[in-house]
């Protein structure tokens, strides 16, 4: 036979188990001498508990404790009324999930400072077109937007020409490689 | 698991996925980014389009697209061509914005084929809306007689006259040094030239549209100082702008028409001076006038231009202005002489022209017999 455990035992004798363990319980105590004899032992340790807390402390003034109470609590639910109402507190989030979050911000943050291009970081607080001359090309800039022109990796500064004009036109020129032939790369901003 | 669980597992599949995203990466499908269209009545046909390693990356909220195409192209026509240039727009990345690819200094018969390259990057957020990203057409065809075939939305027909014209003096003046001291002159002429590409000062350069001062200095109007070429249709009369640290803006120039001929479109040479007396080409100022002849024209442009040399501000100091280049009522193309081109400061800060980059290069590259070679071939 399965015994219940103790703490079912004692919750059993407070009358303090649940309705479905209080029948299981019951019926095991029902035919278990022993557990039986568990429960009345629990039984009578309350009622002995009980009997001595009936014996008031005699030096405690008990209408004065009563009172200063009383008070105590009357003074909270003032102190309550002139702030305002605070929202229901949130479970917090348990240390593993704030943990796993913060790992993926740091990928993600390092992702983005490693591998956002330059100019994108570099877009200047004013949206408006700007034409730029820069090493890797000729570029056409309309807020996070851009177009650029690219000319090759230069052996030598020389080797690309620019040009800009106050129109708005920027321009590079280079001699392609392969073909020997001149290419001339321009954006323009209108 | 808890509702709170299912809360937090649901924002880490979400930061999952945007990480996915920051390292996403793959070949560009080159139909659906990539539109090309010529006019069914274009002296250039198309051949061919070769995508090459073409490839878009998704990147910190942004997609960026790497083009490297080599379109090939007939010459369909009956004229040799010596120009032809390209419209590239990519109206959804940047809206209004427009470029071109141009190549100036060919030689291409009836029926022959020649390449030329695009190599394109476009960035724009994730959030942007799909569709070709990149249309090519024609915008011009120049040929050996200095006709013009093409929409000539981007001006090219003009350019393209322009750098010819260049091309043809400045063959003249190689052929030149060649007749008159050998080859050993002209292996001197190249030499100099080389030397003056590498030399010659480069700063980094910025245009806003909007002309918006970022300095915190203070501003102060600045005059031009002019370089005055002896046969120039236009002269200089004065001119001003406004500097402020490393920036200048709203450049005016009043010019007189010299000649007795309508000017339409006048280019001015743009130098700068830092506060250490260094001087290097700023760019230039273009304007479209309508200027009879004898008479006065103010050409001014409401942008800032920038300058930079090493991720450095370049403080502006001083500025001189010349008259680059005129184009007449009728169509016809001024440009400066070689003689003109002999000044001392425009010597070091002058770029070359298409064809004297081009010609140096094969000089260098393959020597100068292909030099030689080429100015009998054209």
């Amino acid at each position: 036979m399965k015994h219940p455990e103790e703490a079912e035992l004692a919750l059993f004798a407070g009358g303090d188990l649940g309705v479905p363990a209080r029948w299981r319980v019951g019926i095991h105590t029902a035919r278990c001498g022993q557990c039986r004899d568990e429960v009345a032992a629990y039984r009578g340790g309350t009622d002995w508990l009980r009997e001595r807390a009936d014996e008031m402390i005699p030096s405690m003034n008990w209408g004065s404790l009563a009172a200063e109470m009383k008070a105590n609590i009357r003074l909270g639910f003032d102190a309550g009324e002139v702030v305002s109402p605070v929202a229901p507190k949130r479970e917090p989030l348990g240390w593993r999930a704030a943990a796993a979050l913060a790992a993926v911000t740091v990928v993600v943050v390092s992702g983005w400072y490693m591998y956002v291009p330059r100019y994108l970081a570099r877009t200047p607080a004013d949206s408006g077109i700007v034409v730029a001359v820069r090493s890797e090309g000729v570029e056409l800039k309309d807020g996070r937007s851009s177009m650029m022109l690219l000319h090759p990796v230069a052996r030598q500064a020389s080797d690309v020409a620019v040009t800009m004009d106050a129109e708005g036109t920027a321009g590079a020129r280079y001699v392609d490689e392969q073909s020997g032939q001149v290419t001339i790369n321009n954006v323009y901003a209108e | 698991m808890s509702t709170q669980s299912s809360r937090v597992a649901g924002k880490l599949l979400v930061l999952a996925a945007g990480v996915c995203a920051v390292f996403a990466q793959g070949p560009l499908e080159p139909g659906g980014s990539f539109h090309i269209s010529f006019p069914k009545d274009s002296p250039v046909t198309l051949v061919s389009a070769d995508m090459g390693q073409s490839r878009a990356d998704a990147r910190g909220g942004a997609i960026m697209l790497d083009l490297h195409t080599v379109l090939t192209l007939r010459n369909s026509g009956r004229q040799n061509i010596r120009g032809v240039s390209l419209l590239v727009l990519a109206q959804e990345v940047t809206p209004g914005g427009k470029a071109s690819v141009t190549v100036p200094s060919l030689f291409v018969p009836a029926g022959e084929v020649f390449p030329v390259r695009i190599d394109l990057r476009l960035l724009r957020p994730l959030a942007a809306g799909a569709g070709p990203l990149v249309q090519v057409a024609l915008d011009g065809v120049l040929f050996d007689d200095l006709t013009f075939y093409g929409p000539n939305k981007l001006n090219s027909r003009r350019a393209m006259t322009q750098w010819e014209l260049e091309a043809r003096r400045d063959r003249k003046y190689l052929q030149a040094a060649l007749e008159s001291n050998g080859e050993e002159g002209l292996r001197k002429t190249i030499l100099a030239s080389l030397a003056r590409q590498g030399e010659r000062p480069r700063v980094d350069a910025q245009v806003a549209r909007n002309g918006r001062s970022t300095n915190v200095e203070p501003e102060r109007e600045a005059a031009f100082a002019f370089l005055h070429f002896p046969n120039a249709p236009v002269e200089p009369l004065s001119g001003v702008a406004r500097i402020s640290g490393n920036e200048a803006r709203y450049p005016k120039i009043e010019v007189r028409n010299r000649t007795d001929r309508e000017i339409r479109y006048l280019e001015m040479g743009w130098l700068v001076r830092d506060r250490d007396g260094r001087e290097f080409m700023a760019g230039s100022v273009p304007a479209e006038v309508t200027m009879g002849p004898g008479q006065k024209a103010s050409i001014t442009q409401s942008t800032a231009m920038t300058f930079t040399e090493r991720q450095r501000p370049v403080p502006v100091e001083g500025m001189t202005g010349y008259v680059a280049s005129v184009e007449f009522a009728d169509g016809k193309v001024w440009i400066p002489t070689r003689s003109d081109l002999t000044d001392e400061r425009l010597q070091r800060t002058l770029m070359p022209s298409p064809e004297e980059q081009r010609l140096t290069d094969l000089y260098r590259k393959k020597g100068l017999a292909a030099v030689l070679e080429e100015l009998k071939r054209r």
